[in-house]
């Protein structure tokens, strides 16, 4: 095919502007190094602990918090990608007429008794893992993982129609987005107190633990903004964990969900 | 532990209790069979407050109850009970 010269002029346009990005980023990065204090995470280490008790933890929201923003839109990414290989299967004709999956009449009397207890079990396990992230070994990923596989339980017993948790595409993907959105507004919530009684505005700030002891709001009866209130009072990293939670809990069973109507469709 | 943890654990610690029902309430209001068997109601909240009772590890979270100290992780109850609320709102 002929390229006309719009196009022409239009990839050359994209190789200035990429060439103007990469030079900034790279310069950014440059300046950025200079700003690095030798032994800054050897006094952290000393520090985290006054944050919560479970130190990875506040390594992975608090330290390095945008590290793991990107995680959690890498498994977006990897749900829109097995969506657009898998996800065939759920607009076919031929998904809504059939009823029972083979898998499905295997399951004996014992195991459609028991599975969705287990199941409900399992999602209660689930979620003390995703709340009790900042105390004991878990969080947000582990946590939301544990809910989808209660979820894929009770899917793989029961079969996608007589499923008792009635998930339905649009709740996964709305819950989904709802944990990506509650993990990046308590960044700009950070941002905007931080910047507000700073000067300085720094995304994901925890302004629940106020580190650096500038958000003073004594007026409103509270000690800081986003405080948690449990005896250890870690700041922003239990919300952050509740996103997270929401985000692969979603993100998981919505990949359960298109696998099992890909393998239906066959 | 004395009561002053207890009622310091009680003052403080709402927080887990509150998220946990909201998890329960936001997964369990998808919840919507006729198939299974009433009698696994009891067993899930027995099986439930037994697994609140070995999860509970953190010194700080625990409440005294008659004279003994029990560490109870109120996430995961707070959790079936927000799912139970759920589906006794579906059954009606």
């Amino acid at each position: 095919m002929k390229t006309s010269e719009f196009e022409e002029g239009r990839n050359i346009l994209m190789g200035i502007s990429l060439l103007l990005i990469s030079f900034l980023i790279m310069r950014t990065m440059y300046l950025f190094s200079d700003s690095i204090i030798p032994g800054m995470s050897h006094l952290y280490n000393l520090y985290s602990g006054n944050i919560a008790p479970n130190i990875i933890t506040v390594i992975l929201f608090d330290f390095r918090g945008y590290d793991t923003l990107g995680e959690t839109f890498i498994l977006i990414t990897a749900v829109i990608t097995t969506t657009m290989v898998f996800g065939w299967g759920s607009i076919k004709e031929a998904y809504k007429k059939k009823e029972s999956l083979q898998m499905t009449q295997k399951s004996t009397l014992i195991q459609r008794l028991t599975a969705f207890p287990m199941s409900m079990l399992l999602v209660a396990f689930g979620v003390t893992i995703v709340l009790g992230g900042h105390i004991t070994p878990g969080g947000g990923f582990p946590g939301g993982s544990v809910i989808a596989t209660g979820y894929f339980l009770s899917v793989v017993i029961y079969g996608l129609k007589k499923t008792p948790f009635r998930f339905t595409h649009k709740f996964l993907v709305n819950l989904s987005t709802i944990g990506a959105l509650i993990f990046l507004l308590t960044g700009v919530v950070g941002l905007v107190f931080s910047a507000y009684y700073y000067g300085t505005g720094y995304y994901l700030y925890n302004t629940g633990v106020d580190p650096y002891q500038i958000i003073n709001i004594g007026a409103f009866g509270w000690d800081n903004i986003l405080d948690y209130p449990d005896p250890t009072h870690p700041g922003v990293l239990p919300y952050l964990n509740i996103g997270v939670g929401f985000n692969v809990l979603a993100g998981l069973s919505l990949i359960a969900m298109f696998l099992m109507e890909a393998k239906k469709d066959e | 532990m004395s009561s002053e943890v207890a009622a310091l654990g009680l003052a403080n610690q709402w927080g887990p209790i509150l998220f946990g029902l909201v998890y329960g309430l936001i997964i369990g209001y998808k919840f919507d069979f006729e198939e299974i068997n009433k009698a696994v109601y009891p067993i899930v909240i027995i099986c439930g407050i037994l697994i609140a009772i070995a999860l509970g590890t953190y010194p700080d979270y625990q409440w005294t109850l008659f004279g003994h100290v029990i560490r109870f992780s109120e996430a995961f109850f707070s959790t079936i009970i927000g799912m139970f609320i759920m589906v006794i709102i579906r059954r009606q």
